[in-house]
This record gives structure tokens, sequence and C-alpha cells, in this order.
């Protein structure tokens, strides 16, 4: 600690009782193991909340192939992926031959389009205020191009390849679902990767329901139920049974999963989607 | 104060050392921020939320410290507004009635830190952060500096100050026990 700027001295009396203070906060492995549980729990919750986080990913999934698709078109197209449609403009202003193809901007076009139907599907719960952001951004606009028929994508500023984050990006939803997934796999010491395996299940079970497959969903909870009756995640089972019953037509049981859920936990994050559902 | 180094693993590693190397500075710097006892497990865990979310962000060359002491400024300011919104805010400094503090503890001990707590709780925010950062947390004058974006100049005059107040605030504190013992001696004794 440096004292070369005519600070002055602290009594050895106001040191030490300094020194106390310091030393007073000292934190248990109880409590440190409770903490960590919690903070594990709590990004379950958000990527949960944005159940949608699994639309999200599917979505930036057909983002990516579509990102994909168009890499191996043409130079030009590259740029676009790499540096927006700024780098368009300018490319075709500036007397480059080669314009995007209609037929892969019609494909892009309807990729994104998928995003936009898939995000506004999602969007009641929270990803509503990202989806201007994104996929919105592609329009066709009057040429400008070389070849006049030809007509360019304006996309504003953003880059294209950010944009495909970006609808994932800002919201809790895919980066807390990839955060939460790599934290749950660090096993904490007091619990030998019990929370893991806990994770893992609610986790399977997310993947089943996004991608409409309940049956495995419910085979996933009812597996959790079985290992972890009591377990720290809890609350994600009971909720993601409720939807999994629900979407899959199974309406009395999903009630009563609903009602018991929201009985619960009324006030908790998931509980605006579960109301929700049931209103469905 | 080191730099949490990237580790092998991935943001899963990374968050997991962060997690273990500064979950008790994180702690203390709620309560000193002013957060209550009973809620600083809470918002201990929505401060490290948001570092898992904004890991990607987080430089892994720099000290990870001064964007903690971001964050738990920031919640602990929201906290503070919201329960004052609430009316349960109650008193900044409260006894951090769930730190693992020993059956060794004296009651001097408990006072001295009381004092101590009080003492800071009077200091001026930006000379009391200065204050703590330099003399609890054992930063340099420099890494503040930098930390606040200021010079260097800047926080060792906050520091000076706060060293004035601080001992000011420590000695009225403990002349006003001690009277209040005296009043108690006199009533016991009548």
């Amino acid at each position: 600690m440096s004292h070369d700027l005519d600070l002055p001295p602290l009594s050895g009396a106001l040191r030490a009782m300094l020194d106390a203070e310091r030393e007073s906060h000292a934190v248990s492995s109880d409590r440190r193991s409770r903490l960590r549980i919690g903070v594990a729990r709590k990004l379950a919750t958000a990527a949960a909340t944005a159940t949608t986080l699994l639309i999200a990913e599917e979505a930036k999934g057909q983002i990516d192939a579509a990102a994909a698709a168009l890499r191996g078109h043409d130079e030009l197209t590259k740029q676009a992926l790499e540096h927006g449609a700024t780098a368009v403009r300018h490319a075709a202003s500036s007397g480059a031959t080669t314009a995007i193809a209609s037929a892969t901007k019609a494909a892009l076009v309807s990729k994104v389009g998928v995003v936009v139907t898939g995000l506004a599907f999602a969007g009641g719960v929270s990803v509503g205020t990202q989806v201007p952001r994104a996929p919105v951004a592609v329009v066709e606009t009057t040429p400008v191009a070389v070849e006049p028929r030809t007509p360019t994508i304006a996309v504003q500023p953003t880059p294209l390849a950010v944009v495909a984050d970006a609808t994932v990006d800002e919201g809790v939803a895919t980066t807390a679902l990839r955060v939460t997934r790599e934290i749950a796999r660090v096993e904490t010491p007091t619990h030998d990767g019990t929370l893991m395996l806990e994770q893992a299940l609610i986790e399977r079970a997310q993947r089943a329901i996004a991608s409409s497959d309940y049956t495995s969903a419910l085979t996933a909870l009812d597996e959790h139920r079985t290992r972890f009756p009591r377990g720290e995640l809890v609350e994600e089972r009971l909720a993601f049974l409720a939807i999994a019953y629900l979407r899959s037509g199974q309406r009395e049981a999903g009630e009563r999963a609903a009602h018991a859920y929201l009985e619960r936990y009324p006030n908790a994050a998931l509980a605006r989607v579960i109301t929700r559902e049931l209103e469905q | 104060m080191t730099p949490t180094p990237a580790k092998p693993g991935g943001n899963a590693a990374r968050f997991d050392a962060i997690f273990r190397d500064e979950i008790d500075f994180v702690l203390r710097s709620l309560l000193r921020f002013g957060v209550g006892a009973r809620d600083a497990d809470d918002v201990a865990q929505e401060v490290f939320v948001t570092i898992a979310r904004k890991l990607d962000e987080i430089d892994p060359s720099r000290p990870v410290r001064p964007y903690l002491w971001g964050v738990c400024r920031r919640m602990a300011r929201d906290y503070r507004e919201l329960a004052v919104h609430r009316g349960t805010l109650t008193e900044a400094f409260d006894h951090d009635a769930s730190s693992d503090r020993g059956p060794s503890e004296t009651l001097e001990g408990r006072e001295a830190k009381d004092i101590v707590h009080t003492a800071l709780m009077l200091l001026p925010q930006e000379r009391r952060e200065a204050f703590i950062l330099y003399e609890l947390e054992g930063m340099t004058l420099q890494e503040i500096a930098e930390m606040e974006n200021t010079s260097i100049n800047t926080i060792a005059s906050r520091v000076r100050k706060a060293r004035i107040e601080f001992a000011d605030a420590v000695q009225s504190r403990k002349r006003g026990s001690e009277s209040a013992d005296d009043v108690a001696l006199d009533a016991e004794e009548s």
C-alpha cells in the first residue's frame, strides 16, 4: 500500500479496527454452496422464462444454416455476412459486377421470415422487444446496383452475422442457456455433481419441448422426479411438466400441474409463462 | 489485485474461478454499499447472474474486481431505491447477521465492527468508496484511479479526507458509547 501521497497516518487502534472489519466477512463453505446453487437456479429460471429460449435457439440455428448456405455463394454475399449491407451497397455502387442473386435473397428473406415468425410466436414472454432489431432490418429497396433490375438488400447498419446473434444475445435466452449449461456442468464440491445431473435432465426436457417431442420431455421430467424428488430444480421440473402436458393436449393433467405450480410458486418468474400456457 | 486467469475449460471454469475467488468480495462490497444483511445473499446471486451473462464481455486479461465493484454498486443502488420505495430499508450497514461469525466474537469485537460500519456510512459516497477500496480491499491508489476513471491525485485526496473524517467519526462514536455506559452505570448505582 503506497503512502507516497502525503496521506495522514491512521492510528494503530483505527488500523486494528479496520483489520477486524476486513476479517469479519468470511463466508463458510455451506453458504458458498448455497449461493452457488442459487446462481445456477436463477440462471436456469432466466433461461426458461424465455422458453422462447428454445425457440430462439432454434431460430438461431436456422439463421446460422441460412448464413452457412449463403457463405458458399459468392464474395459479395460473404461481405454481406461479414460486414452487413453497407458493404453490399458500397460494392454494388462502386461497380462490382456481382449482385446478390434474387434466389439467394429470397432464401435469406424466407429464412429470416421464419425467425420473425418464431420469435413473434415466442415473443409473448420476453423477446418481444428484440424482434425489431434483427429480422425486420432486412428489406428490399429500390435498386442501386449496376444491374437496375436486381434489387439489393438494404440492411440497417448492423452486420447480418451480428443480427443473427442479436436476436438471442440481447435477450436472456441463448446466452443464459449456454452459460447455464456450461456452469451447470461444473460440479460443486458439496453436491458431487448432483446439480449437474439435475440440470442435464431439465435441459433435456426443455429441448424436447422445443422440438415438440413432449413424450421425451415427460420422460426426462419423470426421471428427474424419480432421481431428485426434492432436488434443487423442482420448480423448473413442475413448470416444464405443466407446459409439456398442456402443449401435448393432455389438458386435464396439464391444468393440474399448472395449478399446482402456480399455487406453489405464485410469484416465480415462470408463473407468467404457465398462466399464458393455461390460457391458450 | 491480480486478474483471474483464463483457464482451460471455457466459460464454466472461468465463471467458477470468479465465483470461488470473489464471492467474499462481492458479499462484503454489497454490505458496505448498504444492502441489508438479510438480502445480501440474494443480491450477490444477482451479481453473479449478471457476471455469467456478461462473461464474454469481461476481458480475462484484466482484473475482474473493478467490474464486480461496478456491478455491486449498481445493484446496491437499485436495491436501495426499491427498498426505499417499498419502505423496507431500515438501516444501512445493518448487522451482517448471515455472516459466518464464530462463537469467539466478543461483544467488544461486535461493538468495534458497528463503530466502523457507522463511521463508514457517515462518509460521503465517493470518499467512502475510495477509503474502502484502499484501506479495506488493499487496492493501490493507481488501481482505484483507473477503476474510477480519474486521477491518482483525486483518489489520494478522497482517501486523505476520508481518513480524517473516519477517525473523527470513530472518536465521536466512541465518546457517545462511553457516555451511554456512564449513564447505564449511574442508573444501576442509583
